[in-house]
């Protein structure tokens, strides 16, 4: 999948990032189509969660471009126009990017409802009993119907990341991100949170997928990115790229992997 | 020894109150005007702008080097050189609204930026802007961890209101010193105006700490026990 009529959802050209003098991302360039899932995997500290952050500008990247649905969102390059997005335009389009992060990061003085509703409500002007009604079916969705009313302490690590997930949705995004959403969950919540997932990706929503469960990512991404060293260095259907991967360092990256 | 008769204390004790309630309003209202204030200046001051921050790093840093009660004399009897005249009462209003924003603006940096940044992200990432992410995400969070000290800080403007007395605004203190300038019953006077500050007062300090009981109940502000106790001492936060 990923080459169909429409130009692609993201666009990610020959991406530098920076922090000091160390370098993150590393000429990375990407293109994510409209329904696609990407996995990213790779080992810690190969750049996965800063290049995902880069893709809503939570982080600023050193040099490169990305764009979002053929708008600019953040460009750096020699004999190009900079672009950086910011204020109003920043807030337009990340209106349409949901991010869900390893740690949740709920609202911790909201119900699992108002922080569903939060953002309808405030950004995009739905109306309280509405916002309400669709939280509430979102919730119901991700199996937390009962819990609309609890605080995120009262509720366990998975119900709070499948809250946090259906916060994002609320905005109705054309694309999502996922964090590591799994990595602070023990197996059996990871395997209620994934299923959440699994059904959006059934949906048809776009996904980049930052996360360390190869399973998942062979099973529901169309497309497996592996990065290391800030570098993408191999990317492909996720069957080609785990049962006959093409690199030295896929092959050694997998074998750690399964070794562990 | 002197002894204090019940005719004087009664005959005293109408002009004290008059002067009591001046002293819980001046509070009031400089103590509403010192948080609202007191939340800007400090936003002001963890802004990204320098231009935003380096005036109010100069302000805090000037008001907490400097007495209060040269700051109010400054004002009153210092502005009218340069044509600033006011009224005793704007004096004295502005003066200690001044001097506490900055000392609340302090214990609001240190609120706020005990908030995880990742609060922020969450909140921006939904196409919040940053007002309202301060508004719905942020401050009512810190607002919790403020509320103790913010508490203390209005029962010391009781007490400091006093010094309003020196630049001729007729609170408790005032009204107990005009008193015993024309009475000399000293001894009564001021035993009258120390139970009453301790009447005004007492409450405020019982409220102080058993908010700051409640609050180290709850130790961690993300812990979930805090919030719902939040919720149940300021009432329910940006509900939609």
């Amino acid at each position: 999948m990923g080459a169909t009529a429409e130009s692609p959802i993201v666009q990610v050209r020959d991406v530098d990032k920076s922090f000091g003098r160390l370098r993150v991302l590393d000429h990375v360039t990407l293109e994510i189509g409209r329904g696609e899932v990407v996995a990213v995997i790779g080992p810690s500290g190969s750049g996965k969660t800063t290049f995902l952050r880069c893709l809503n500008r939570l982080e600023t990247i050193t040099r490169g471009e990305i764009r979002f649905r053929g708008q600019v969102m953040q460009r750096k390059l020699p004999g190009e126009p900079t672009v950086e997005l910011s204020g109003e335009a920043l807030r337009r389009l990340r209106m349409d990017i949901g991010i869900v992060f390893q740690q949740y990061n709920l609202f911790p003085h909201l119900s699992a409802l108002q922080n569903v509703t939060l953002a309808p409500v405030h950004v995009r002007k739905v109306s309280p009993v509405e916002a309400r009604t669709g939280a509430e079916a979102l919730l119901g969705k991700v199996g937390l119907a009962d819990k609309a009313e609890y605080l995120p302490a009262q509720l366990s690590g998975g119900q709070q990341q499948r809250v946090a997930i259906a916060r994002a949705l609320a905005m109705d995004p054309h694309l999502m991100l996922f964090d590591e959403i799994t990595s602070a969950l023990d197996p059996e919540m990871t395997a209620e949170v994934l299923e959440v997932l699994r059904g959006l990706a059934g949906e048809g929503m776009t996904m980049v997928v930052v996360t360390h469960e190869m399973g998942f990512a062979r099973s529901v991404a169309n497309r497996a990115v592996l990065m290391v060293g800030g570098r993408i260095v191999e990317e492909g259907p996720p069957d080609q790229l785990f049962g006959a991967p093409r690199s030295e360092r896929t092959r050694a990256f997998l074998q750690s992997v399964l070794r562990a | 020894m002197p002894t204090i008769r019940w005719t004087d204390v009664m005959a005293f004790l109408p002009e004290l109150l008059r002067g009591a309630r001046y002293t819980v309003t001046l509070t009031f209202v400089i103590m509403a005007i010192s948080i609202v204030a007191g939340v800007l200046v400090a936003l002001a001051r963890m802004s990204r702008y320098r231009v935003l921050r380096m005036p109010m790093v100069a302000y805090v840093e000037f008001i907490r080097g400097t007495p209060g009660l040269m700051q109010l004399y400054y004002i009153f009897y210092v502005f009218p050189f340069f044509g600033l005249t006011l009224p005793a009462i704007a004096a004295g209003i502005i003066g200690l609204s001044i001097n506490y924003t900055a000392y609340l603006s302090e214990v609001y940096r240190a609120g706020i930026a005990s908030i995880p940044m990742a609060q922020t992200e969450a909140a921006e990432s939904l196409g919040l802007s940053y007002w309202q992410s301060m508004r719905l995400v942020i401050l009512p969070q810190a607002a919790r961890i403020v509320l103790p000290p913010t508490v203390n800080y209005l029962l010391s403007l009781f007490k400091d209101t006093s010094l309003l007395s020196l630049i001729t605004i007729q609170e408790l203190m005032f009204t107990g010193i005009l008193l015993g300038a024309t009475t000399y019953k000293y001894f009564t006077i001021f035993t009258e105006v120390a139970i009453l500050y301790f009447i005004i007062c007492y409450p405020w300090a019982l409220l102080a700490t058993w908010v700051e009981r409640r609050m180290k109940a709850s130790p961690d502000p993300t812990s979930g026990i805090g919030p719902r106790r939040l919720r149940w001492v300021l009432g329910p936060a940006a509900s939609t």
